[in-house]
């Protein structure tokens, strides 16, 4: 992954490393953390997929075609002296904010 | 088409014509309304004009198609309809089989008992059959939060999206004696009122509107726009009663049914988008909202016109 992003690529990662049982925003694995350890310039941008919980709930094996939303939020960064948990916990109130914007919009 | 039906070009010629006029109109009216750009009532004028020029193309595809073609278009509306109404619709994971049922079984069979020509079918399968299907299957899953909310929804959505919509191609079944292989001005006619009734609703509401119908559910909408829209759509389908199998007195009322139940859907339509706390369904085409948007009048005006023509006019 440090390689891909030496190379200037952007990386699209999915920080709870599953897909949630409840609808819920799970709880983000540790690392977006290693890779804003070993970078401390690397933007991280929430991205809230709306919907994809009821257009292929897990365990089931049609998709429904409902209309899904992508929701674009500010970059964060890993602050100095910012301990992992904190990361973590900022990362994801990040993304969550952006599905209560999504759901006062809808 | 069988036969090349001339009184059906000259209806659709009309409506293009009149479209490019109201089109050329708007666009020579942009350097008095819009000089900077930023005029939302020119934006919205230019966005329903396209968004009627769309329409004239899914029609006249459906006019050059026949029958099947035109089941299929509507099937194809049905289904985007569908997809922006449950988008807005909260249901739960227990719905999802029941959900994938309406999209992929229930709305394909209620489009092809049409092509099939199994009227009885087309009537009861939705209402009926999908009725008990939905909370059935719902009830399998074994998840009672909300029950009776959801399944009421999924239901819904299936009448407004596809068992309401489907009631345009219906019409194309109807045996009216000495209107035989014409039925296809029938829908164009009720296409054709229902949407002159919202323009000229909007049209005459901008130009002498002033008391709100309803401030809650569409502060847009005047009591002088309802009356002069209905009033100059009902005279208008009164004119264009040689297009159909109608008396012109006929057409007359029978356009202000269509006025009426074209307002009264809108109306149901935009409370449903008031109580999900929407404005639009969709984002299908960007700044006009989606297809169920530019459906909303349609939804009740057609099961109403359909069954009109089946009581006074069938064989």
């Amino acid at each position: 992954m440090e390689q891909a992003l030496a190379e200037g690529a952007s990386l699209i990662i999915f920080p709870e490393g599953t897909r949630s049982l409840s609808g819920e925003i799970g709880e983000f694995k540790s690392g977006i953390h290693h890779l804003a350890s070993a970078n401390k310039e690397l933007p991280f941008v929430p991205i809230y997929l709306e919907n994809l919980f009821r257009i292929l709930p897990k365990g089931e094996r049609f998709p429904l075609p409902l209309v899904a939303m992508l929701y674009f939020g500010e970059p964060i960064y890993l602050k100095e002296h910012e301990t992992r948990d904190d990361f973590l916990e900022r990362a994801r109130n990040a993304l969550a904010n952006l599905s209560t914007n999504e759901s006062k919009n809808a | 088409m069988m036969t090349t039906d001339i009184e059906l070009l000259i209806l659709m010629g009309g409506i293009v014509l009149i479209l490019a006029i109201a089109h050329g109109i708007s666009r020579g009216l942009r350097s008095k309304l819009n000089p900077t750009g930023h005029s939302t009532f020119y934006e919205n004028l230019m966005a329903r004009i396209y968004a009627w020029w769309a329409m004239i193309i899914v029609v006249g595809a459906a006019l050059l198609l026949g029958k099947i073609g035109t089941v299929i278009i509507f099937a194809a509306i049905s289904f985007q309809a569908l997809r922006e109404f449950l988008t807005i619709t909260p249901t739960r994971g227990g719905d999802h089989r029941a959900l994938c049922w309406s999209f992929f079984f229930i709305l394909p069979a209620q489009y092809l008992a049409l092509a099939l020509e199994l009227e009885v079918m087309s009537w009861i399968f939705i209402p009926v059959y999908a009725f008990m299907f939905i909370p059935i299957r719902a009830a399998l899953a074994e998840d009672t939060t909300d029950f009776l909310g959801r399944a009421a929804r999924t239901q819904w959505g299936l009448m407004l999206c596809v068992y309401f919509v489907s009631h345009g191609p219906a019409l194309l079944l109807i045996e009216i004696p000495d209107y035989e292989g014409e039925n296809m001005k029938l829908l164009l006619f009720m296409i054709l009122i229902v949407q002159l009734s919202d323009v000229l609703q909007y049209v005459w509401g901008k130009s002498i509107g002033k008391t709100p119908i309803s401030e809650k559910l569409s502060p847009n909408k005047t009591v002088e726009g309802l009356i002069g829209g209905i009033a100059t759509t009902s005279l208008i389908g009164t004119l264009l009663w040689w297009a159909t199998p109608f008396s012109p007195l006929a057409a007359g009322i029978i356009s202000l049914v269509l006025c009426i139940m074209g307002f009264l859907g809108g109306l149901v339509m935009s409370a449903i988008k008031r109580d999900r706390g929407i404005k639009d369904f969709g984002t299908l085409i960007p700044g006009h909202g989606g297809v169920m948007d530019r459906i909303d009048s349609l939804c009740l005006a057609a099961p109403v016109f359909y069954r009109i023509v089946i009581f006074y006019y069938a064989a």
